[in-house]
């Protein structure tokens, strides 16, 4: 068996299904093996694109994303794509063809240090040179990618590795990591760790919690929505925490940070215990940390040590399995609890809740997209809809105006914040969840960023929805200008745009293009059904700006309101 | 302030373990004032002295290291004290 031969029997044994990629010289043996291996391979129009599919896929399904590319141009199209899926943990299986390992190091054709370039970007990353270690730096990989703290890991495999014939005593490759990986799996949480939580949690008077991304990354949503409705505590989440409580959840107080809700930076301010839940303290959910949540004691729940005091000194640390964690914490907490200790802060921070909610109903002629965000949510509601985003203002719109039941039915760049995403990763969802409707929010900026990906809708007749909100501006940079740098307008013009619905038309997109409220209503029914993938372009103020927001280097309490720029 | 530590690092040795954990040395923020790296006597294994510089937290760097996979063992020691874990706890 060729080490191509082997790659491909490895895949399918992981119960790999699907890989995206673009074959190039350096990978062609792994291209040969992967015919009629039964191994569907979803052949998309960019490097980037592939990697952005794999990792929308592995994201909506919670499996493992997969995808290949080859050495060079290769390789190097996917850096931002693996440092994507390394900013937000997600577990990502990267396979890259390299040149000839005689050839490693002479500046070969297409050769680049791929295995360098990735040392900064992944959790883990192998440049196999010799087909003897093969089976173990395979096998390590995959493991690795999807154990503890999701995370991309990198596999590059010298061509001639690929066509060499593996030996079958390489087979039995070394059990060590496997050892390791279970150790640590047993391990259990100090019996006092749980119970120091558990008595601040029920001495505590204005308790929050604090949720992110690994909440839903450790599938422990059931646990902490336990521990929500129990003790009945305000909660608020990160970007990528959106979810981890069902939005329409009442203690549910909204996103926390730069473009969080006043009533979620307001309570983050002012509680005197925060319940930090698989989250790492990002600047853009802090705000300046020094000012956040100042009268605030820690507790902080994570599966990563190294998470830990990174940026904000705990009290009480509790790393472990989240779902074993919030379990024992429920269990301590309970018999002690008191509810009424917290009763006024949880009246205060409903009060505030709606007060504060968003409103949708100014009498705009013009399309207003927070209010076309929200009745879109509305209209496809559910456990069947998962939403896509790219990067910029109609990112913080979707996450502020629309509503989500699980955090992984809202895929959003969140610690690169990549432009381009949005398309590719709903193309890789619609794949993973082919029951399910998915829906790209897009603005005019990074939809043109993978825009090669709409060949990948028609060839694969993908039904991905795309709702293009065009301002003609990259308009978070506009915003930032306008609010921090004098309204100094510097490269964002993009009144050039093309038609994109003849752009779409050229790829058999139908389409529909609206520029007036009154539009609205009926051209989101056309959108949500019509039959196949669909384009709608939404044609929007550039003065509309993302409110509220606090601004760099601020507290959380300095949030700025509506400001007509 | 400036904090000088000293790390000891038992790695896993493979194609680049020692380029890895100098990279996140250096991109958490500290300088090397001093590195020796030799095999060790464990099999496929090798031993990384580093005496380093920053202003900022050392345990942070410490838990950084820890999670490397190739990292077995990493061992602190600052203002005379020392802490050691094994490696992928």
């Amino acid at each position: 068996m060729r080490g191509a031969d082997y790659l491909i029997k490895t895949l399918k044994r992981h119960q790999v299904e699907t890989v995206f990629g673009y074959p190039g010289g350096a990978i062609m043996p792994i291209y040969d093996a992967l015919l009629g291996s039964g191994i569907k391979h979803v052949l998309c129009r960019h490097e980037q694109g592939a990697v952005f599919a794999a990792d929308g896929y592995a994201r909506a399904s919670a499996r493992l994303g997969v995808c290949m590319a080859t050495s060079g141009p290769g390789a190097t199209n996917l850096v931002t794509g693996i440092a994507n899926a390394y900013m937000d943990s997600v577990p990502l299986l990267t396979i890259t063809g390299q040149v000839n390992s005689q050839l490693i190091g002479t500046d070969a054709f297409q050769e680049v240090d791929t295995y360098g370039l990735s040392l900064p970007i992944v959790k883990h990353s192998y440049l196999v040179q010799r087909i003897e270690d093969l089976p173990r730096m395979l096998n390590e990989a995959i493991q690795l990618a999807q154990h503890g703290r999701p995370g991309p890991v990198l596999v590059d495999i010298a061509k001639d590795v690929q066509l060499a014939e593996l030996p079958a005593a390489s087979l039995a490759y070394s059990q060590q990591l496997d050892t390791q990986l279970k150790a640590h799996s047993t391990s259990e949480l100090p019996a006092e760790s749980i119970e120091s939580a558990s008595l601040l949690l029920s001495q505590s008077s204005r308790p929050l919690v604090y949720a992110g991304g690994g909440v839903g990354l450790a599938q422990s949503c059931g646990e902490l929505k336990q521990l929500v409705d129990e003790f009945k505590l305000p909660t608020v989440t990160t970007l990528k925490g959106i979810g981890a409580i069902p939005s329409d959840h009442s203690y549910n107080l909204g996103m926390l940070g730069m473009h969080g809700t006043k009533t979620a930076n307001n309570a983050v301010q002012a509680c005197d215990l925060l319940l930090v839940v698989g989250a790492r303290l990002d600047d853009r959910a802090t705000g300046n940390l020094q000012l956040f949540a100042p009268d605030a004691k820690v507790i902080h729940i994570d599966c990563d040590r190294a998470e830990i005091n990174k940026l904000r000194q705990t009290d009480v640390s509790l790393v472990g399995s989240m779902s074993t964690v919030l379990r024992q914490l429920h269990q301590h907490t309970l018999p002690r609890f008191q509810h009424h200790n917290a009763h006024q802060w949880r009246y205060q921070c409903l009060q505030d809740k709606a007060r504060l909610a968003a409103r949708y109903d100014a009498p705009f002629t013009s399309i207003y997209a927070p209010a076309l965000l929200h009745r879109l949510s509305c209209l496809s509601s559910g456990s069947n809809t998962f939403i896509s985003c790219d990067v910029g203002q109609h990112q913080m719109w979707v996450a502020q105006h629309m509503q989500f039941h699980a955090p992984h039915h809202h895929l959003s760049s969140g610690g690169l914040g990549a432009m381009g995403y949005g398309l590719p990763a709903a193309i890789g969802a619609k794949l993973a969840q082919p029951e399910c409707t998915v829906i790209n929010v897009s603005g005019d900026g990074s939809i043109m960023m993978n825009i090669q990906e709409l060949a990948t809708l028609k060839r694969y007749n993908i039904d991905v929805k795309i709702l293009l909100l065009d301002n003609q501006r990259l308009g978070m940079v506009r915003q930032w200008q306008s609010l921090f740098f004098d309204k100094r307008f510097s490269e964002i013009d993009l009144s050039d745009n093309p038609d994109f619905c003849r752009l779409a038309q050229a790829f058999e997109v139908p389409s529909l293009s609206i520029n007036k409220a009154e539009e609205v209503e009926h051209a989101l029914q056309t959108f949500l059904n019509t039959k196949g993938s669909f384009l709608l372009h939404v044609a929007i103020d550039p003065d509309d700006n993302v409110w509220p927001l606090v601004p760099p280097g601020k507290s959380n309490s300095d949030y700025i309101e509506e400001i007509k720029t | 302030m400036m904090n000088t530590n000293t790390f000891k690092i038992i790695l896993r040795q493979s194609t680049g373990s020692l380029e890895r954990i100098l990279r996140l040395i250096r991109h958490r923020g500290f300088e090397v004032n001093y590195c020796l790296a030799r095999e060790e006597a464990l099999e496929n294994g090798m031993s990384v002295t580093l005496q380093l510089t920053s202003e900022r937290s050392a345990e942070n760097l410490y838990h950084q290291l820890h999670k490397l996979v190739d990292v077995v063992e990493v061992h602190q020691q600052a203002h005379s004290k020392l802490r050691s874990c094994l490696g992928n706890e």
